[in-house]
């Protein structure tokens, strides 16, 4: 028997991936198609005997639509073969929605159709005559809760039957897809679907307030909603955090210890220039962006909960009125301000944003963030060269430079953003998260991030091994490496900021993680960890130490950053773009700072 | 819903005061855009109302059917309804 080939369509916010999930549990996979430039999800599940591909297509609201997601969801109906459509609608949500099962139902595929949050439809006083709208459709029709599992057995039963019934019709041609620019139109579907929803459903007149308007009363409320949206965020941020941040010291320890005990005496036979290679390059640079992962884990966790509970629409409603001068739309603030944890999971999360270029825009703007990595080497600097009553003004006004640059840069771009996309989303009602499969995709996030993000970090930090350990012989990171001589080289550049080629090359190591600059000074000077904050304090004065921590502020925040932006822009262009705006940012504000303050 | 032909008040939905309920008349808007509205239940002759509006000219939220929906000013400007009293 051949294999079969299942499409999931439906309308965003109707549940549409919860089902897939649950239908397709562990399987699942993120993967190219021939002819798509998207990756979309897939899975393969067997139904009785026949294997089955079940792929998950981006929420669309109209076959006709202009958006991103529909674009893509309509070239795959378009082009790839499919053997059935499962057609996923709100049930409490059934009288708009019907009409795009009606257009879904013209492309001629054998259909199955479900009516999800059915135990959500029953609250809401919303009655549906599933067999009758069975007998008037032609197709099965399933009520279902694919956040708590009912039902979905159902649904197996009736792909068995479709898929049987497909199989055994020798009329192939019925297979052949229809092209989506002759549907009927619009208004045709809307009479029948009116005389449809006249004979099969029952729904309230005006729907009776419920708990997600009191809670909106006060979560949208234009004064304490803004101050609740603050402590939501602020609130996140300690949860990723507090989870994540412990977990990567100690996969950074493991990481260290293991390195120790077991690899270094298994290398040592290798001449020394290989070892330290595989050690201090490979084995020390992967090791660092590696303990990334924890708060990635944790943050795309925390970010779904977000998605799923309903608020962030509610963050982009609040903040829409900022973030449309920019270019961008409110969600982006939530990833921005997530950034200042760290840049690489909010990077990934402007997935929310469906639009490619808002996207692109909100990808260019979040390694401005003072992540947490940054705040480490101005806490550094900070203590060894500021007063304490100094320092933490000093670190505020990396805070604010921090907003203020990544703002203005969006202001500067949001022209390549194209005419504004218009903001129109549905305010779904709050919802209870669901954890069990969020646990399951966030592990399938962070492994897509380290084997498509691999390459790219592993070519980074070889490179950095070498620049800092050639010729072989020379002290690592010694103005005789080659670091050393390109420090030299660009010293003209850097002179003009205050920062001098010890200073360079530690920037040179920041390239690959800032949690490094610090250790990098301490080579570079030739320091002990105790001694490090003397030795840079009778160094340099506290001009160049400012105008050194601007430059690390706003160039490029680290490797695992840029491999994060290269994945999802899928762009090398962009990601290079990225870097030079970055880093040409980073020159003329340290610049300036440096020239004004020595005049 | 029944319309009083004498007394067509039209108004757009942006100016609707928030809670009173009014029927859409049309919408002035690009096909994509009028269609996209149509999937979220925005259409004539259907029941809208505005439930709030964000602070600083930022979007509103409108209720159409079952439905709850956020969308700018200017978008909401192109729907032009009648109040029901």
């Amino acid at each position: 028997m051949s294999k079969a080939r299942i499409a999931l369509v439906g309308m965003p916010n109707t549940g549409k991936s919860t089902l897939f999930n649950r239908l397709s549990g562990a399987s699942a996979r993120v993967g190219n198609w021939p002819g798509m430039t998207v990756e979309l999800q897939g899975a393969r599940l067997l139904v009785g005997a026949r294997m089955v591909e079940l792929i998950d297509l981006p929420g669309l609201n109209n076959l006709h639509g202009f958006s991103e997601d529909e674009r893509i969801a309509r070239h795959f109906l378009e082009t790839q073969p499919i053997n059935a459509l499962i057609v996923v609608l709100n049930a409490t949500q059934i009288e708009r929605q019907l009409a795009f099962a009606l257009q879904i139902k013209q492309l001629g595929l054998p259909l199955i159709l479900i009516l999800n949050m059915a135990d959500e439809a029953i609250r809401r006083k919303v009655l549906i005559d599933r067999d009758a709208l069975e007998k008037a459709l032609g197709c099965p029709v399933c009520l279902i809760s694919a956040k708590y599992g009912h039902g979905t057995q159902a649904v197996l039963q009736a792909l068995e039957t479709v898929l049987h019934k497909e199989e055994t019709q020798a009329d192939t041609a019925s297979r052949r897809n229809t092209p989506i620019d002759v549907l009927l139109e619009d208004d045709v579907i809307e009479a029948q679907t009116t005389a449809l929803l006249a004979t099969t459903v029952r729904t309230p007149q005006m729907p009776a307030a419920t708990y997600t308007d009191r809670i909106d009363n006060l979560l949208l409320h234009p004064g304490l909603g803004i101050i609740a949206f603050f402590f939501i965020l602020l609130g996140l941020f300690q949860i990723v955090y507090s989870i994540g941040a412990p977990l990567q010291e100690h996969l950074s320890e493991a990481l260290e210890a293991a390195k120790t005990v077991w690899i270094a005496p298994l290398l040592s036979p290798l001449p020394a220039p290989l070892t330290s290679f595989l050690l201090d390059g490979l084995y020390d640079g992967v090791g660092t962006v590696t303990t990334f992962l924890p708060i990635i884990l944790t943050f795309y966790l925390v970010m779904s909960a977000v998605e799923d509970s309903g608020y962030m629409a509610r963050a982009a409603f609040l903040m829409d009125a900022l973030m449309s001068r920019m270019g961008l739309d409110g969600r982006a603030f939530v990833m921005q301000i997530m950034g200042f944890g760290c840049n690489v999971p909010a990077v990934m999360g402007t997935r929310v944003l469906r639009n490619p270029l808002q996207r692109r825009l909100s990808m260019l703007i979040i390694p401005f963030s003072l992540c947490s990595a940054r705040l480490q080497v101005f806490l550094f600097f900070t203590t060894a060269v500021f007063s304490p009553q100094a320092a933490p003004w000093v670190l505020l006004s990396f805070y604010v430079l921090s907003f203020l640059v990544a703002f203005l840069t969006a202001f500067i771009w949001r022209g390549q953003v194209g005419t504004q996309e218009p903001l129109i989303m549905e305010l779904p009602p709050y919802r209870y998260p669901t954890f069990t499969y969020l646990a399951l995709q966030a592990l399938r996030e962070a492994g897509q991030f380290l084997r498509g993000a691999g390459g790219f970090i592993v070519a980074g930090v070889a490179i950095i091994w070498l620049l800092t350990h050639l010729p072989w012989g020379v002290t690592p990171a010694s103005p005789q490496s080659l670091a050393g001589q390109i420090a030299t080289l660009t010293a003209p550049l850097f002179e003009p900021l205050g920062i001098d080629n010890l200073l360079s090359i530690a920037l040179m190591f920041g390239f690959v993680a800032k949690e490094v600059v610090v250790g990098a000074l301490a080579v570079i000077y030739g320091a002990g960890p105790n001694e490090l904050g003397g030795v840079v304090a009778r160094n340099i004065d506290w001009r160049q130490a400012y105008s050194f921590m601007l430059f690390t502020l706003l160039y490029t925040p680290c490797l695992a950053t840029l491999a994060a932006i290269r994945r999802e822009s899928r762009s090398l262009r962009f990601t290079l773009t990225s870097i030079a705006w970055s880093v040409v940012v980073a020159w003329l504000a340290s610049f300036a700072f440096y020239q004004i303050v020595t005049r | 819903m029944l319309m009083k032909p004498h007394d067509p008040v039209l108004t757009q939905l942006d100016q609707l005061p928030t809670g009173m309920i009014a029927t859409v008349c049309y919408i002035e808007a690009q096909a994509e855009m009028v269609s996209r509205m149509r999937a979220l239940g925005i259409k004539p002759g259907n029941p809208v109302s505005v439930v709030r509006s964000a602070p600083l000219s930022g979007p509103l939220q409108v209720r159409a059917g079952q439905t709850d929906i956020i969308l700018r000013r200017a978008e909401a400007a192109s729907i032009h309804v009648n109040p029901t009293f």
